[in-house]
């Protein structure tokens, strides 16, 4: 992956990562053209849009955005089932997910997200064993 | 199972709801910055012996979770960047993942600060805890330089035959990330040896893994894996054959995620290669099939399998069925399997183009869909579908998206594609200088590369 962004339906970014070095400015118009392009499409379209050097692929859940980015060769329905696989994780860990979860634990869904997806490539597929690890963490603390 | 919400403080709370409620940005810049200025009065160090430690730590990690915030939202937090450096050293497991956190987050790749985390981690990839083992190796990803490199590799190499399969698949893909950024440290040749190794692992997951570092290393010598071939149908017959513990199923898919890299590898290896090709056709057969459950992770599969095909050295009765599985993409209602049609088929008309005629109401269907990526990708496939026949037709149409779009980068690529088929298939003279014309007419500004 190149980068991966949740943007709620009023454009409020609430989660990005950027898995390669970008610059300031090429984040700022990456999160406008999402804000652009994504935000008006009709449900039943497309999940992709290409957009020159790499693709959006994405993925609403209720009020919710997930979009990914990422380079022109990868397949894109596999894509959408790990952005599901980590909305799966995700639920599992906050008990049926909703956005306020997402927006009042960022740095929680980040750790989900980085047991997952390590440097950008889907690395742990099963559920169970990424939600391991972050209870074992949080239960050791004093 | 700790739930969010739970251990926040009031503030923390307050500050959230008032960004979610305000209506303009200038009113979130002003929020921002007050918890800005909020934060910096917090983060300053305390005075000795005032404040009870355990209690300090918990809303110091709070505060760095706000910190996050603020940098996501577009500020600058700079002044609290020592603390999350310092709370990584924090014996407490989860402090230290969350120091970690908001340090990979915001340093930038040049920020000193990194090299104040390179002992930490060293550290942590020695400790006889799993946990701090990972929350080192998942820092390093994000934080390693390539100076940093050398003095961590050694350690990274260890960990890739530690007991844990947790770790050993960290380990991978730490390594693979320190020869992206250093190549003269981890060399192309020992990252394979490593990853050779790693196919047979013992844990099907830590396998999995490493598929994705042969993928990368794949693009970059396809060659040397040929070699490769036989464990890698071998590994691909396997999963295909639901041989793996269930556990790996996603939806009754046996490991979609191993399987498509696997097809993917084999395509890069196969290319142009009679020989190493021939020795896929039946496992790329077999895994189709296999796939065909009617579910997206199966369609996923089934792509990539098409793909494949269209990239190695071409079998009949493969291309046959990839026909087949695009016909069927291109007729559902799905929008997203119409695309992958419509993509999967521009593959196989580039060197098969009798696979076009018959699927030729659907595409005009798709090009007069409202969705707009559908009807660029179908623009695609014409254009690799033009011939001395069809010429006039496919160009009225290039010209006319040409005339009603005003992406730069789709000009550019139409302007070019005209050009190129009004040359090379022109059936008249006459013809070709009024389809030039039009062209020039309509994006006389752009230059044709």
């Amino acid at each position: 992956f190149n980068f991966f962004v949740l943007m709620s339906r009023q454009g409020k970014i609430r989660l990005s990562e950027f898995f390669q070095s970008y610059t300031e400015s090429e984040k700022r118009r990456i999160t406008k053209d999402i804000a652009a392009d994504i935000l008006p499409r009709a449900p039943k379209m497309c999940n992709i849009i290409e957009k020159g050097p790499y693709k959006f692929v994405y993925r609403r859940y209720a009020s919710l955005y997930f979009v990914v980015g990422v380079p022109l060769g990868m397949n894109e329905l596999i894509v959408l089932e790990q952005i599901h696989l980590f909305v799966e994780a995700l639920d599992g860990y906050f008990n049926s997910v909703c956005e306020l979860d997402l927006v009042f634990s960022l740095h929680k869904s980040l750790l989900i997200l980085f047991e997952m997806f390590i440097g950008g490539m889907l690395c742990e597929s099963n559920k169970r064993e990424v939600l391991k690890a972050i209870v074992e963490a949080e239960e050791m603390v004093e | 199972m700790a739930t969010g919400g739970v251990n926040l403080s009031k503030e923390f709370f307050e500050l959230l709801k008032a960004i979610g409620e305000s209506k303009s940005k200038q009113e979130e810049d002003r929020i921002i910055s007050k918890e800005v200025q909020c934060l910096k009065k917090k983060l300053e160090p305390t005075p000795q012996g005032h404040k009870n430690p355990l209690q300090s730590k918990k809303k110091a990690k709070e505060y760095l979770v706000r910190l996050l915030y603020v940098e996501m939202l577009g500020h600058d937090a700079s002044f609290g960047y020592i603390k999350a450096v310092e709370m990584a050293a924090s014996a407490s497991l989860y402090h230290k993942r969350t120091g970690y956190l908001v340090c990979g987050a915001c340093l930038s790749p040049d920020h000193e600060f990194r090299f104040m985390l390179v002992n930490q981690m060293q550290r942590d990839m020695q400790s006889a805890n799993v946990l701090e083992i990972c929350g080192g190796l998942l820092a390093a990803t994000s934080l390693i330089t390539p100076d940093m490199a050398p003095a961590i590799v050694g350690e990274v190499t260890k960990l890739i035959t530690h007991d844990s399969e947790t770790v050993r698949k960290k380990a991978i893909i730490t390594l693979h990330r320190l020869f992206q950024l250093a190549p003269d440290v981890v060399t192309f040749d020992d990252l394979y040896e490593k990853v050779r190794k790693i196919l047979c692992d013992r844990d099907p997951s830590v396998m999995g893994c490493c598929l994705n570092v042969i993928e990368d290393l794949c693009i970059r010598d396809p060659v040397k894996f040929k070699e490769l071939i036989p464990s890698l149908v071998s590994i691909l017959k396997q999963i295909a054959e639901h041989r793996l513990p269930t556990e790996f199923d996603y939806h009754k898919v046996p490991a979609p995620w191993m399987q498509i890299r696997l097809v993917r590898i084999l395509s890069m290896v196969g290319q142009g290669d009679a020989t190493a090709s021939s020795g896929m056709y039946e496992i790329l057969n077999e895994t189709m099939k296999q796939a065909d459950v009617g579910i997206n992770a199966g369609y996923a599969i089934v792509y990539e399998c098409v793909k494949c095909i269209t990239k190695i050295y071409p079998n009949a009765k493969l291309l046959d069925a990839a026909g087949e599985a695009i016909a069927r993409f291109i007729d559902s209602r799905s929008h997203n399997l119409k695309y992958l049609g419509v993509t999967g088929l521009a593959m196989i008309v580039e060197t098969h183009p009798q696979y076009a005629a018959q699927h030729q109401m659907s595409v005009m269907d798709c090009l007069e869909d409202r969705d707009e990526t559908l009807q660029r990708k179908t623009l695609d496939l014409l254009y690799r579908m033009t011939n001395p026949v069809n010429v006039e037709f496919i160009t009225d149409k290039l010209l006319l998206f040409l005339s009603g779009t005003t992406d730069v980068f789709l000009k550019k690529q139409l302007t070019t594609r005209v050009c190129s088929v009004a040359e090379r298939y022109a059936p008249s003279n006459s013809w070709y200088i009024k389809t030039i014309t039009q062209l020039f007419e309509v994006s006389g500004d752009h230059k044709i590369s």
